[in-house]
């Protein structure tokens, strides 16, 4: 496991380029790749490699995921608190572009999901923006449910697939 | 498998009797679950010639009437007659068949008809009247049995129903593999499952064109959701959109073009594009709501639409140019979603969301007739049989998180479970009868 993850991060951080791993030392967080899907480690090296889809990857905790009640997009309180702390951060490290994910849970249709995914990515775009990060630094994309990122089928799942996921691939 | 629907299956019709004396006509009514009426099919008789057309036909043929929902076969362990007995030479009874409390009978003939090919009588009989009512004959080469078996079956539909039946017709889905989503085409006894799709990505929201040689797709290919098209024969993939955009729900409307649901910021909207990817329509534009999964009325009139406009996901229906948009979901829930509507206009089949996860319901277009036809279990995606007397839906068949696919006949009746993968399959949707 320790062998895969560090063998991962050398490869995401390699591809990341050396700015990306600069600015993360800079500010001291613990880079780490996240293994997406039981059992599924062999397709995650590959998947970082290819870079197909942004989940694994270094992670700046400035940039962490925001969440969502369920079939809403709109920003609460702590999402609001939350998407500050990432325009703060993304204004003070301006080279970095950043693709917001839309995440939702696989209770919804997945077709109307797709969507809702979509305007969660896009809230949170149009919160950045009126914050001042500039819009070409920014894109959006939605998974709906497809990409869960814990596989359980319970509350305490379903509410951490709520999100959108910046991703700095 | 696709060529051959490019080869040539000729069929002669031999009417044997009168077509118009038929005592066995009409016992089964198209509509309501009844009874299930009672028949056999044994083995066929081979004259002169080996073939396993003997066990496989009579075979697909029970599967298929077994799937129909309008017959029970009888199993063969029961038959009294001995496998594969040839009527001509040693005379065949009726009170074999009769004494079991079968009333319909399947028999064939496989002959030689030259050149590696065999010819195929296939007969049903009405065992109370004591005869033939049907038969048909088939020549064919030796790799279109099932093909035969499904032409037959369509024939048998047809003269218990007056219409045809759908066997030979597939269903696209989407399947697990691994964390992602590829699209997949099985018959719809789920037998010959083949992947189309390898682009460890998502491929989703699949839909047949009118002559069932394209598929319409959502594809992340290149991380942007794109609608592409998969060609059944020659198994290539054209990108019809390209832009930034989410395109979702693409489907085939009557008059040749495609419907789709697309989203720029947060504003979806229903959308008519030309097969090329122009953009001819907005439908539902600028009400700064949610607008997805579009399914067109057969007369191309109307489309039954998902949005969240009055707040949550409800099922409307508009007129074609996108006025004159209705509710017609009141069903008790505050989430339905996935309309689709019937080949025959009168019905449209829809989820919604209750305690116990989602379920499937029909209504009249106009919002009228609510019906709900499951009740157990989780129930998605449904779409209809091109006939409109079967829905084929994803079930998680109320006892797992995996998630395969199943038909039920419209009224709620009959419901079987017709794949059995384990990493979950998704989204089907039905093809057109092959010619």
């Amino acid at each position: 496991m320790t062998l895969i993850k560090s063998a991962t991060l050398i490869k995401s951080a390699c591809r990341s380029g050396f700015l990306v791993l600069l600015v993360s030392l800079l500010f001291g967080c613990s880079c780490r790749t996240r293994n997406v899907g039981p059992g599924d480690s062999n397709s995650n090296i590959s998947t970082a490699t290819s870079g197909v889809y942004g989940e694994d990857g270094i992670q700046i905790p400035e940039l962490s995921d925001i969440y969502f009640n369920f079939d809403s997009y709109v920003l609460s309180g702590t999402a609001r608190q939350q998407a500050n702390t990432a325009a703060e951060w993304l204004q003070a490290n301006d080279h970095i572009n950043v693709v917001l994910e839309g995440h939702c849970d696989e209770r919804g249709t997945a077709e109307y999901n797709m969507v809702l995914g979509a305007n969660r990515a896009r809230s949170v775009y149009e919160h950045l923006r009126s914050l001042g990060v500039d819009s070409s630094r920014m894109s959006t994309v939605s998974y709906g449910e497809e990409l869960p990122l814990d596989p359980g089928h319970d509350e305490s799942a379903w509410s951490l697939n709520r999100r959108v996921h910046f991703d700095i691939n | 498998m696709y060529k051959c629907l490019n080869l040539i299956l000729l069929i002669f019709v031999f009417v044997l009797t009168p077509c118009n004396n038929i005592n066995a006509q009409t016992r089964l009514s198209v509509d309501g679950a009844g009874r299930l009426y009672p028949i056999a099919v044994p083995q066929l008789c081979l004259e002169g010639i080996d073939s396993e057309a003997r066990k496989s036909i009579p075979e697909k043929i029970t599967r298929n009437l077994d799937i129909s929902g309008y017959f029970q076969v009888l199993n063969s362990n029961m038959y009294i007659e001995s496998p594969g007995k040839c009527s001509a030479q040693d005379g065949f009874a009726y009170s074999d068949w009769s004494v079991l409390g079968v009333e319909g009978l399947v028999k064939g003939i496989v002959t030689s008809a030259g050149g590696g090919n065999l010819r195929i009588q296939m007969f049903l009989h009405d065992v109370q009247v004591k005869k033939v009512v049907l038969g048909k004959e088939y020549t064919a080469d030796p790799g279109q049995l099932n093909k035969i078996a499904d032409k037959f079956s369509n024939e048998i539909m047809k003269f218990f129903t007056g219409i045809e039946g759908i066997f030979g017709s597939q269903i696209s889905y989407s399947s697990k593999v691994g964390r992602f989503k590829e699209l997949f085409v099985a018959n719809i006894d789920g037998t010959d499952v083949r992947q189309l799709t390898n682009d460890r990505g998502l491929a989703v929201s699949s839909s047949w064109n009118r002559n069932g040689r394209e598929l319409l797709y959502t594809s992340y290919k290149r991380r942007i959701p794109n609608i592409f098209s998969f060609d059944l024969n020659s198994k290539r993939v054209r990108q019809i959109t390209n832009d930034s955009m989410l395109q979702v729900g693409a489907r085939t409307t009557p008059d040749g073009n495609i419907v789709l649901s697309r989203t720029a910021g947060k504003e979806s909207d229903i959308v008519t594009i030309s097969s090329s990817g122009t953009v001819l329509r907005n439908l539902t534009k600028n009400n700064g709501a949610i607008d997805v999964s579009p399914s067109f009325s057969p007369r191309g009139d109307k489309i039954a639409f998902v949005s969240n406009r009055a707040g949550s996901p409800q099922v409307y229906v508009m007129n074609s140019d996108g006025s004159g948009a209705d509710r017609i979901s009141f069903v008790n829930s505050n989430y339905c979603t996935s309309p689709d509507w019937s080949p025959q206009g009168d019905l449209i089949v829809f989820v919604c969301r209750g305690d116990r996860g989602f379920q499937l319901y029909t209504i009249n277009p106009n919002g009228g007739n609510a019906r709900q036809l499951t009740s157990r279990g989780k129930n998605e995606d449904p779409s209809w049989s091109p006939d409109g007397r079967y829905i084929v839906f994803s079930s998680n068949f109320g006892k797992s998180s995996i998630y395969n696919l199943a038909i039920i006949r419209k009224d709620g009746s009959n419901m079987k479970q017709i794949s059995f993968g384990r990493s979950g399959d998704f989204d089907p949707s039905w093809g057109p009868v092959p010619k």
